[in-house]
Parts: structure tokens; C-alpha cells; sequence
């Protein structure tokens, strides 16, 4: 990569950064006040605004939005301003259930989406193909950040981490080891294992407390990095207009409006993404942490303008890489964002703005997979193991349970990085293979929450048949039967959710007549 | 009906009467005669399947563009006001 060299300096800069998280670690353990799984998950539902605004605004934006959707935005060029769009539409949708979400939370005392699940509709079945499902889509999403925090790694360091390690091992006589190690070679894991080192240890003291004020830490990073990159980008090299042009002169149909085919696509992401991230089990667990009713309600009208710093920041990275470094792959627009920044220009104090932006997408990065980690983990104690497992398990051991696991599974998609490192899968396709299954699960919030006629099998049909269409056109695809993953330009997971709703709404008896009119008079 | 929230955790228990007695907040966005309309107009005028009477390119990107963005911009602004001057509930004071 042809970057500006960082430095140490950077190094350095992250060190920092990582000895900061630790010690909010230790602070959120400090103000840990009961050994219970509502307190290490949800935080004791205590949140105020400051905090619950910054960790939604940092779980929610992530090397997804950072890197996959500016190298997405770097294939699709103009066409992919949809990503702003659809990025709102998944808070609409979250303020159109959030309400009655939170209201039940607070009265029955969910700590799990699933919790809410098998409240509503009373299946075990629906409960397990629940977090089947979610569980499928939060290790692809942890994968999809742990590939980015690789990226990040590699940029700031230049092989420089490569070198410290070869050292490090060579102290310790284990030279022969890395005898045949050169450049930047360990950058991307050994950048990766430091991260989730770091993210683990704090995580495991203090739960989602832990996370949210780390969260506040990120997101202030984040929230100001953005702004000085959205500033500098606009205002260098010509800025848009010098970019537009240039697209005209290289790709011209990058800036064309989108045709029928383009169009369909455009709704196909509308749906898939604004469905798909409102119901992220750890966008839905921070309603639950929500200390009181304005608190969320501030938080998420907030949140709503939020997309028009970051999503549409990674749209115009993505946007002014095609027109500065036109040509690139796949895998190399995923990288689209680091190139920018770090071409960005020299100088001192270019360099030290750089440095505090990618050490913000390292942030973003962490504060997602440390979320979907929480929620993951949050889910196979309370969801599996109390329910099928050990149903008289205690609290600690359930901590302990689910600390364990979620170490467990963070080694397996460490390996899962190291293998998607080698296959050099696009960020795209890790987000496209997490949300096409998940958002299987939007009819139980969306339409479980306002209906009483939806029935708990109805639902648990809807949501196997909508996975099986999604599994089946994926899978064609992987065994070349036909070669589009979206048919007619509409993606699988939304051909799936079609068929999803519409059995949902099928398999649903009317109600009696009494019953038509409590619903109709709850209803308004 | 006993609202006082409770402070335990979920624990299987499945009382649908009361689910559904508590579930309705006293006043939401979706009940607004404004905000689901207006969103879906806004998402359909954001989509840039029509012609439009501007030149192709405007203030250094295309114009569809800018439609695009300016739509969404108005969806955020509906969505914040919906989601602070359209939800109440009788529990709506801070702790």
C-alpha cells in the first residue's frame, strides 16, 4: 500500500488507547453493585443519556460502516448513497417498536431479545431458531470487524508490529520460529490477537458496563474523527466536484442514475439493511439498559441524524477512492478508507489527525465486536444453558458460563479472520452473509409486537422458510447452479423475508371478534 | 393492573393479558398521522427512479444524488421529532 509512514508515533497512540480501555475495565468493575445477569448485561439497566446515546452510536457504527461500506461505496460509486438512506430507515424502524419493547422490558425484566421471543409467542422452538439465528449473524458480524481491525492494524503500523514481535520472540529463544518472517507478515493477526486480547479482559470485568463507558470513549473518537475527515476530504484535492469528474473521465456509469435492474437493488438494500440492523440483538439489548423513558427517547432521536456524519462520510471515502485509485478489486476497496486517510497529505499535523482517525475506526471496530460478543454470550446463558442446560445454574456460574464461551468463541473466529484473510473475503459479503439470515427475525419485533393475531408457529414457519429460500439461493450459487446471490438485482435474505411475512400473516388465524377489538383498541 | 416495572429478570413466566395490557405506551410514533406517511413518502422520493427537471450535475456530485441525501435528511428530522414529541408514557419522568 502506497501510505504515508505513521511512525511509532501511531503504535504508541494505540497503546494508549488500549491502556485506556483496560482501565475503564476496572472502573466498570468497581461499579459493578450485584452478581447478576441483568447487571453484567444490561448494565443494571442504568444508562443515561450520555452514555446510552455514545454506545449506541459506537455499537451501531463500526469497520462495517467505516471500511465495507466506503469500499462497497468505492464498487457501486453514486448508487450506493442508498447507504445513508437505509442506515435512518433502520432507526425508523427502531422508534416505531422501541416503544412498546421498552415499556415490556421494564415491566417484565427481558435481558435477551429472546427473552421478549418466547414472552410473545411462547415457543421453545421459536425461541431456539431465534438465537440460532442471531448467534449465526453476530459471529459473522464479530468476523467481519475482526478482518477490519486487522486492516486497521496493518495500516498504522507499517511492520513495525511484525518487527516488535520477531523480537520478542527471538528474547525468548523462540527465534527459529519466525526465522522466515519479514515485512509486514504479522501485522494483520498479531494487530488482530493484542485487540481482542484487550477486548476480552475488559469485557470479562465489567460486562456491558465495561463496554458502554469504553463505548463513550470510542464514540467521542469516532464522532470527532469523523467530522475532521469529513472537513478535510471536502475541502482537498478539489474536493467533490474534482471527484466527479474524474468518475465521468474513468467509470461514467458510476455516476449515472441507477436503470430498473439498479433500482430494484436500491429498494432490495433499503429493506434488507433498514430491517436487518434495526433488529441487532445489541441495538435491542440498549433499549433494555436504558435507565428511563427520556433517556432512550433523546438517544434515539439523535441516533436518527447520525447517518449523515458517518454512513454518508464512508460513502464520500468510498466515493473519492474510485476517483483517486480507480481499478481496484473486491478486497482492496475494503482497504479503500485507509488509503485515503493515509494519503490525505504530510505534514505534522495531517499526520496526527490520521493517526487519531484510524485509531477511531479501531474503536468503532472494537466497540461493535465487543457488543456482539456481550449479546452472544448474553444469549447462550440466559436463552440456552438456564433454560435447556442447567436450569438451576446461579448467576456467577452463568457469568462464568458465558465469559467462558464468549473466549471460546472469539479463539474459533480469530482462526475464522486468519481463514478469511486467505480467501480474501470482502467486508461486503461477510455484512450481506450476517443480515440475509437475521433479518429473518424483524416480522417477531415488527409485526409481534402490534399483532396479537401473529401466532408463535406462524412465525417459527415464516422464519424457516424465509433462512431455507435464503440458504437455497446461496447455496445454488456455491454449488454453480446460477451465478446471482440476487435474483433480479433483490437480494436472498429479502426474497426470503418476502416469504417469510407473507406465512407469518397466512398461518395467523383471524382472532374472535372480542379479541379483534381489545387488539384494534391497544392498537390505537 | 399492577405498572410498576419489575426489576427481576425475565424468567419464562407467560401472562399474554397482561403482555398485552402493558404493551401500548400512552402515546407512540407509529399512532402519529405523520410520521409512518410521511417516512414512507420521504423513502419513496429518496429512490431516484423518476426524471428529474435539474441539470446532472450539481454543487460537485450528481443531482439524484443530492435528492437522494436531501430526502434522507428530512427522514432523519421526522424520525427525531417523532421520536421525542410522539412518545410518552405515564412513567415519563427521569429517575
Amino acid at each position: 500500500m502506497n501510505s504515508l509512514d505513521l511512525g511509532t508515533d501511531a503504535l504508541l497512540f494505540v497503546a494508549t488507547y488500549l491502556a485506556l480501555m483496560l482501565g475503564l475495565g476496572v472502573l466498570a468493575r468497581a461499579r459493578s453493585t450485584e452478581t447478576s445477569l441483568r447487571d453484567f448485561y444490561l448494565g443494571g439497566s442504568s444508562f443515561g443519556f450520555v452514555v446510552l446515546f455514545l454506545t449506541f452510536f459506537a455499537t451501531q457504527y463500526s469497520g462495517n460502516t467505516l471500511l465495507g461500506f466506503a469500499g462497497r461505496a468505492y464498487q457501486k460509486g453514486a448508487a450506493y448513497a442508498v447507504s445513508v438512506t437505509f442506515m435512518i430507515l433502520a432507526i425508523v424502524v427502531i422508534v416505531s417498536y422501541a416503544p412498546r419493547l421498552y415499556r415490556l422490558s421494564q415491566h417484565f425484566g427481558y435481558v435477551t431479545p429472546a427473552d421478549y421471543v418466547y414472552h410473545r409467542f411462547g415457543s421453545h422452538g421459536l425461541r431456539i431458531a431465534v438465537v440460532v439465528l442471531l448467534s449465526w449473524g453476530l459471529s459473522n458480524y464479530i468476523l467481519e470487524q475482526l478482518v477490519a481491525m486487522g486492516r486497521g492494524i496493518e495500516a498504522l503500523s507499517a511492520g513495525r508490529l511484525t518487527a516488535l514481535i520477531v523480537s520478542t520472540f527471538r528474547g525468548l529463544g523462540l527465534g527459529s520460529l519466525v526465522a522466515n518472517v519479514s515485512g509486514s507478515e504479522f501485522d494483520f493477526m498479531g494487530g488482530v490477537v493484542i485487540l481482542v486480547a484487550v477486548m476480552l479482559i475488559y469485557e470479562s470485568m465489567g460486562g456491558m458496563r465495561a463496554v458502554a463507558f469504553t463505548d463513550v470513549a470510542q464514540g467521542i473518537l469516532l464522532f470527532g474523527g469523523c467530522s475532521c475527515i469529513l472537513y478535510l476530504l471536502v475541502s482537498t484535492e478539489g474536493g467533490l466536484a474534482a471527484a466527479t469528474a474524474r468518475i465521468a473521465e474513468v467509470a461514467p456509469e458510476k455516476i449515472a442514475q441507477p436503470n430498473a435492474q439498479g433500482i430494484r437493488t436500491w429498494v432490495s438494500n433499503l429493506i434488507l439493511l433498514g430491517f436487518g440492523v434495526a433488529v441487532y440483538p445489541h441495538a435491542v439489548q440498549r433499549i433494555f439498559a436504558a435507565r428511563d423513558l427520556p433517556t432512550l427517547r433523546r438517544s434515539l432521536s439523535l441516533m436518527a441524524f447520525m447517518p449523515l456524519l458517518t454512513t454518508l462520510l464512508a460513502f464520500l471515502i468510498g466515493y473519492i477512492g474510485l476517483s483517486r485509485y480507480p481499478g481496484l478489486g473486491p478486497g482492496e476497496s475494503d482497504a479503500i478508507t485507509i488509503r485515503v486517510l493515509t494519503a490525505l497529505g504530510q505534514g505534522e499535523l495531517v499526520k496526527w489527525l490520521v493517526i487519531v482517525v484510524l485509531t477511531a475506526v479501531l474503536a468503532a471496530i472494537m466497540s461493535t465486536a465487543d457488543s456482539a460478543l456481550l449479546s452472544l454470550g448474553s444469549m447462550f446463558t440466559k436463552d440456552i444453558y438456564r433454560v435447556y442446560w442447567k436450569p438451576q445454574a446461579s448467576a456467577a456460574e452463568c457469568l462464568r458460563v458465558g465469559k467462558l464461551f464468549g473466549w471460546l468463541l472469539m479463539a474459533l473466529l480469530v482462526a475464522g479472520a486468519y481463514i478469511s484473510l486467505e480467501t480474501k473475503s470482502s467486508i461486503w459479503l461477510l455484512i450481506k452473509l450476517k443480515l440475509e439470515f437475521m433479518v429473518q427475525i424483524a416480522p417477531a419485533f415488527v409485526l409481534g409486537l402490534f399483532s396479537a393475531r401473529l401466532t408463535g408457529r406462524a412465525v417459527l414457519f415464516g422464519l424457516l422458510a424465509g433462512t431455507a429460500v435464503t440458504l437455497v439461493i446461496w447455496g445454488g450459487v456455491m454449488a454453480d447452479l446460477w451465478t446471482s446471490r440476487s435474483p433480479l438485482g433483490i437480494s436472498a435474505g429479502v426474497w426470503g423475508l418476502f416469504c417469510n411475512g407473507g406465512l407469518c400473516l397466512l398461518l395467523s388465524p383471524p382472532l374472535p371478534r372480542e379479541a379483534r377489538e381489545d387488539e384494534r383498541a391497544t392498537a390505537t | 393492573m399492577d405498572s410498576r416495572p419489575q426489576r427481576d429478570e425475565y424468567d419464562g413466566q407467560r401472562d399474554l393479558a397482561r403482555f398485552w395490557a402493558l404493551a401500548k405506551p400512552q402515546s407512540e410514533p407509529v399512532a402519529s398521522r405523520l410520521f409512518l406517511p410521511g417516512a414512507l413518502l420521504l423513502l419513496i422520493a429518496s429512490v431516484p427512479f423518476y426524471p428529474l427537471p435539474l441539470p446532472d450535475i450539481a454543487f460537485g456530485m450528481p443531482s439524484w444524488v443530492w435528492v437522494t441525501l436531501l430526502c434522507s435528511a428530512l427522514l432523519s428530522a421526522l424520525t427525531g421529532w417523532a421520536a421525542l414529541a410522539r412518545w410518552h408514557d405515564d412513567r415519563d419522568t427521569e429517575l
